[in-house]
């Protein structure tokens, strides 16, 4: 996210830009919502934000009175780049989040999401009578579908209420070991959805549904195939969030790679490295192709993306160009075990999981611009924001390389 | 008392019985030779050096399902016989004695071609395709220590050795 | 207020042990245990049943009545044992410079390990051999070089939770009643004798009492306090052994390593990881707030390191403490403390009908557990024989149906049949059956070991689980190499199903089983290990919002 937001708004500035990518990685594993900032009180998405900013070492506090601003700048520019998944929610940072119904039948804050999970808002779905159905279709999802309803049940109450829907539509003993992204592929093969609309009818009648809860609406088409459910039933339609392996995650992965395409965007598939002096090459197979750039982006992510490493004497290391990345004001995760890097409990507060390179007010180190993850300083799984702190900083890097690439061009005309 | 007699007891074995039974006892059952017969019918066979080189990048996979969910083989092959890429990586390459189970799910490889997905899509580089290969060479290693026309030598002291049925302890 | 002959307190492998070889001579008995089944000690050890090779020189007969009791185990749980061949790697005292000292010495090791061959029998093990550094090599490339050969032996693995519960669980089908999450809270006198105990069931909160002939205290770490409670002294010498699991089998076969103070450190291949182990304090702690220190783990991985270099790139998955209950004695290093057992009669110690077991073996369990009962059986004059050596225990009946055949009957993987088939042997059957009647349990909870909702809904069903970290010990749940970032989640669905819990309490489950999770993973973090915790945290923490305030959040 982080990289291609950087990417993206580079080149609307009119910068040659050059994404170098080894895998896809923590995006590809999102739910399918963008999480910019929250908080306990439900306050709109610019207060949650501030606060974030005044917490030492998040993101947010690198960018101060820039921070609303970007906010709403990579709001709009998600939107834009990304039809295909017709994101919902925020349109400012003025806006406050949605909540979102979770795999585990709790509710999440999310300043954007993908259309059809968007529009399964709980928010406004508790505000008046229904009854929700959460579809069970195959595999572990059938049985968690249950626990999803229970929990929903409380949150939509009094006004309404959730009830499982059993759709009978993968009825084969091996159906039994699907996963949601299975699903998604056979759902998109010609002739399931209208099949899928048909069970989907009956079984909705029975529960006498007012909506529906589906895990997945494929991986292709989502908006289409809500689309023609909803003319087809006659019922609001909705997709579940996607824990992994997440078919909205996927989504979202491809839909990055076409609007790079779209930007003419290059991308390279590679390792990158530093080659010294702030420059960059790139590794691909035996090749090893050296980069001249007026202005290097770090994108790499953390430690699911790879930006991030701790080797096995605890050393944390940056591992592309090697900057001095901390946790907790450490360098190594050797100290264990160790209240402040980790706590005790999964749920607890863990610096060590916020490691990360310190950057300036610039969103600098050394020369570098960075942005995402590899920050560090904002704890992946809590309020203090996941992809929305990636796009953010994301295009704030993008757009202050490009002015320094521009800036290194036109000095570099000037001297010819 | 009794320690002095244990070490008697292994003095004499250490000078005259194990010198006798040494020199009476064919290569085949010594050494190597026998350390492998006596374990390979349970599919406990070594890997080669280059292979334990390469094991440690098995083991990057953190089950986010990403190769599952780009592989074209899922939902062309019968469920029960190939899940996807990730099983390889997650369950299949940890153990040899598993492999002898997994003859079906290594023989689905065979539909596995030129296609890349998996290891492309992959955030943390595991080398899936080294993986399928790595499997699929053990498992014909374990056949071949394990079918009937391999020579074995004979049970110690003619005593019916109770073979286990392969596998982990089963 | 129920009346037994006998009541059994600790639910680790001496307890059950003791239980089922009671209700098996027709005693009247009841099993307690405050947690679960071998969650203290006997779900801590490295999973092994070995055969003494120790006690060859000092007590033969020690290791003779091992390896008798390895090979009865093997016949009562053909399914949970699996061979374990281990190599002694030797190496000089000068790296590169053998002396006739170290030759004699593997020479020596060579002599002894062949007096070990005439028990093996005993338990279907087979020869050592003795190989040169050349074939040690071939076997094993992994081993550093400079080694001048090797011997080699074998012994066996076994899962040790699923042990105790199948004793668990026979002692309950011979007639005993089985209460885990039940805490003894004070004995019961008549006078000086003790005749029952008060419990508390600490899931319910319900306390009841109940009345029996003969209490037998087989608490492990926990035997001196339950004993302070029948005012009676029973002392041990708590020794802490910490052990590490790797990812996957690593090494080819178990290897005897150096450690930096001169003890052994095995590697283990042990089901589809390798374990590591083990360390031995003393510990002057809480036997129930056990933790591992960086220091542990970096002795374990030097130790190993020093034979096998490769352990340094491998993924570590966990690391997990234990207390092993040794037998008391002022003044000897841990290393060389007694792995006796001693069974006390604490009538000359003013608390007739109160018995305690401590120290011994995993693998010499169920010798200890005959003689515990000899004794328990004489003072109730029940002259029944002891048969816990020919019954199988349940699963161990006959063997599974091959794996391929269970997934093509019923549509599972044929990795999942293999592991359900480990684990529960001829009624993996029965487990595969309950998909057919109910068919959403066919679906697989955990990939990375093969767990499928059937399993769950079995252990759920008939062998004590009440939580998910019980379905943990029981179906290696989470035990693979994503910790629970897959699976936490659906188990914790299924569980609700079964036991019509509320989302409270479900959400609490899974909180518990990734606690728990979280707990080994800590110290051994880094490299994959984040990656994994990473993606683990974000699916149940920012997707799942667990632990997010209950309650509506909007305005």
């Amino acid at each position: 996210m982080a990289g291609a937001c950087a990417a993206l708004a580079a080149r609307e500035a009119g910068a040659d830009t050059l994404l170098v990518s080894r895998a896809p990685g923590a995006t590809a594993m999102s739910s399918g919502a963008f999480d910019f900032a929250s908080s306990e009180d439900d306050a709109p998405l610019a207060e949650a934000a501030r606060r974030l900013g005044r917490r030492a070492g998040h993101p947010y506090a690198l960018l101060g009175e820039d921070l609303i601003p970007s906010i709403d700048a990579a709001i709009d520019l998600l939107r834009r780049s990304l039809p295909g998944l017709r994101l919902e929610g925020a349109r400012t940072a003025a806006d406050r989040n949605l909540w979102l119904a979770t795999p585990l039948g709790l509710s999440k804050p999310a300043a954007l999401a993908q259309g059809p999970i968007a529009a399964g808002d709980l928010r406004s779905l508790s505000t008046r009578e229904g009854r929700l159905g959460v579809v069970a279709l195959a595999g572990t999802q059938v049985v968690e579908a249950r626990l999803v309803a229970k929990g929903l049940s409380e949150l939509l109450a009094p006004l309404a209420g959730a009830v499982v829907v059993a759709a009978d539509l993968y009825r084969q003993r091996a159906d039994a070991l699907r996963t949601v992204p299975e699903i998604a592929h056979d759902l998109d093969r010609p002739g399931r959805r209208a099949e899928l609309i048909e069970s989907l009818g009956r079984a909705a009648a029975v529960a006498h549904a007012t909506a529906l809860l589906l895990p997945t609406l494929g991986l292709a088409d989502p908006v289409g195939a809500r689309a023609e459910m909803e003319r087809a039933l006659g019922l609001p339609v909705f997709e579940a969030l996607g824990a992994p392996p997440s078919v909205p995650g996927l989504r979202l992965q491809r839909a990055l790679s076409e609007a790079l395409d779209k930007a003419g965007v290059r991308v390279l598939q590679g390792i990158a490295e530093g080659a010294g002096d702030g420059q960059v090459q790139i590794v691909r197979g035996v090749e090893c192709q050296p980069v001249r750039a007026g202005a290097v982006v770090l994108a790499s992510g953390r430690f699911l993306g790879g930006g991030i490493r701790c080797e096995t004497d605890g050393r944390l290391r940056e591992t592309v160009l090697d900057l001095p990345v901390r946790a907790a004001g450490r360098s190594t995760l050797a100290a264990l075990p160790n209240e402040d890097l980790f706590a005790q409990r999964a749920g607890g507060r863990h610096a060590g999981l916020m490691a990360g390179v310190e950057a300036d007010s610039d969103l600098r180190s050394g020369s570098a611009f960075l942005c995402g993850a590899v920050l560090g300083g904002f704890d992946p799984a809590r309020e203090a924001g996941g992809l929305g702190v990636c796009a953010v900083t994301g295009l704030v890097a993008g757009e202050r390389a490009a002015r320094q690439a521009g800036r290194v061009a036109s000095s570099a005309e000037a001297r010819r | 008392m009794k320690r002095f007699f244990a070490l008697l007891l292994l003095g004499l074995r250490a000078l005259l019985l194990h010198p006798l039974r040494q020199l009476f006892t064919p290569p085949e059952r010594k050494g190597k030779r026998r350390f492998l017969s006596n374990y390979a019918p349970e599919a406990l066979i070594p890997m080669s050096a280059e292979e334990r080189a390469g094991l440690s990048r098995f083991s990057g996979c953190v089950n986010c399902g990403l190769c599952d969910a780009v592989c074209p083989l899922v939902g062309r092959a019968p469920a029960e016989e190939w899940r996807g890429p990730s099983l390889f990586a997650l369950a299949y390459s940890r153990a040899t004695p598993e492999l002898p189970h997994l003859r079906v799910a290594i023989a689905a490889l065979d539909g596995c071609g030129p296609c890349r997905a998996c290891q492309d899509v992959c955030p943390r580089s595991v080398p899936l395709l080294d993986i399928f290969a790595f499997t699929r060479r053990k498992l014909e290693e374990v056949d071949a220590v394990r079918s009937p026309v391999a020579e074995l030598p004979a049970a110690e002291e003619g005593m019916e050795q109770a073979q286990p049925e392969p596998g982990l302890g089963t | 207020m129920r009346d037994y002959d006998l009541l059994v307190i600790g639910g680790g492998v001496n307890g059950t042990g003791i239980a089922r070889d009671a209700a098996m001579r027709g005693l009247k008995t009841l099993l307690v245990e405050k947690k679960d089944f071998a969650a203290g000690s006997s779900g801590a050890n490295s999973g092994m049943i070995h055969g003494g090779i120790r006690y060859l020189m000092t007590d033969p007969q020690v290791t003779r009545l091992s390896c008798l009791d390895s090979g009865y185990i093997q016949k009562i749980a053909p399914h949970l044992l699996f061979r374990i061949p281990f190599l002694y790697p030797v190496q000089p005292s000068r790296p590169g410079q053998p002396s006739l000292k170290d030759r004699a010495f593997l020479y020596g090791a060579d002599i002894y390990f062949e007096a070990y061959d005439r028990y093996q029998p005993l338990k279907n093990g087979k020869a050592h051999t003795r190989l040169t550094d050349e074939e040690l090599h071939e076997l094993e490339p992994g081993v550093v070089a400079g080694t001048m050969g090797a011997v080699t032996m074998d012994e066996y693995g076994i899962d040790p939770f699923r042990l105790c519960t199948l004793n668990a669980r026979s002692a309950k089908a011979h007639g005993a009643d089985v209460r885990n999450h039940t805490q003894v809270t004070r004995f019961v006198r008549d006078g000086a004798a003790v005749t029952g105990a008060e419990l508390l069931d600490l899931r319910s909160g319900k306390a009841d009492e109940v009345r029996a002939r003969v209490v037998f205290n087989a608490g492990g770490p926990w035997a001196p306090r339950i004993a302070a409670l029948a005012g009676v002294e029973v002392k041990i010498r708590p020794g802490k052994g910490v052990h590490v699991t790797l990812d996957r089998r690593l090494s080819n076969y178990g290897i005897i390593c150096k450690a930096i103070d001169g003890r052994d450190v095995f590697v283990m291949p042990h089901e589809d990881s390798s374990i590591i182990g083990t360390t031995d304090d003393d510990f002057y702690g809480d036997p129930d707030d056990l933790f591992v220190t960086q220091d542990e783990v970096q002795y374990l991985l030097q130790a190993v390191e020093h034979t096998f270099p490769a352990v340094r790139k491998a993924r570590v998955l966990r690391a997990w403490a234990g207390i092993r209950p040794t037998l008391y004695a002022y003044g000897p290093l841990e290393d060389a403390l007694s792995r006796d057992h001693a069974i006390y009669d604490h009538e000359k110690d003013g608390a007739p009908g109160f018995f305690s077991i401590v120290g011994g073996k995993l693998a010499s369990f169920r010798a200890m557990a005959e003689e515990a009962v000899d004794l328990v059986a004489r003072r109730l004059g029940n002259s029944a024989a002891c048969t816990t050596h020919r019954v199988p225990l349940p699963g161990g009946e006959a063997p599974a149906p091959p794996a391929e055949t269970l997934s093509r009957e019923h549509a599972v993987t044929a990795f999942a049949a293999a592991r359900i088939s480990y684990r529960h042997g001829a009624e993996a059957e029965e487990v595969l059956q309950l998909a057919e009647q109910e068919p959403e349990l066919r679906a697989m909870a955990c990939p990375c070991e093969g767990v499928a909702f059937a399993e769950l809904a079995f252990s759920l069903r008939n062998e004590f689980a009440e939580s998910l970290t019980d379905l943990r010990r029981r179906c290696r749940l989470a035990m693979g190499i994503c910790q629970g970032a897959r699976c936490a989640g659906p188990a914790a669905a299924l569980m609700s199903e079964e036991r019509l819990l509320s989302t409270q309490a479900a959400l609490a489950e899974a909180t518990a089983l990734l606690d728990e999770r979280w707990r080994g993973n800590r110290p051994v973090l880094s490299g994959e290990g984040l990656a994994q915790a990473e993606l683990l945290q974000g699916t149940y923490f920012t997707t799942g919002a667990l632990g997010s305030p209950r309650g509506k959040p909007w305005r």
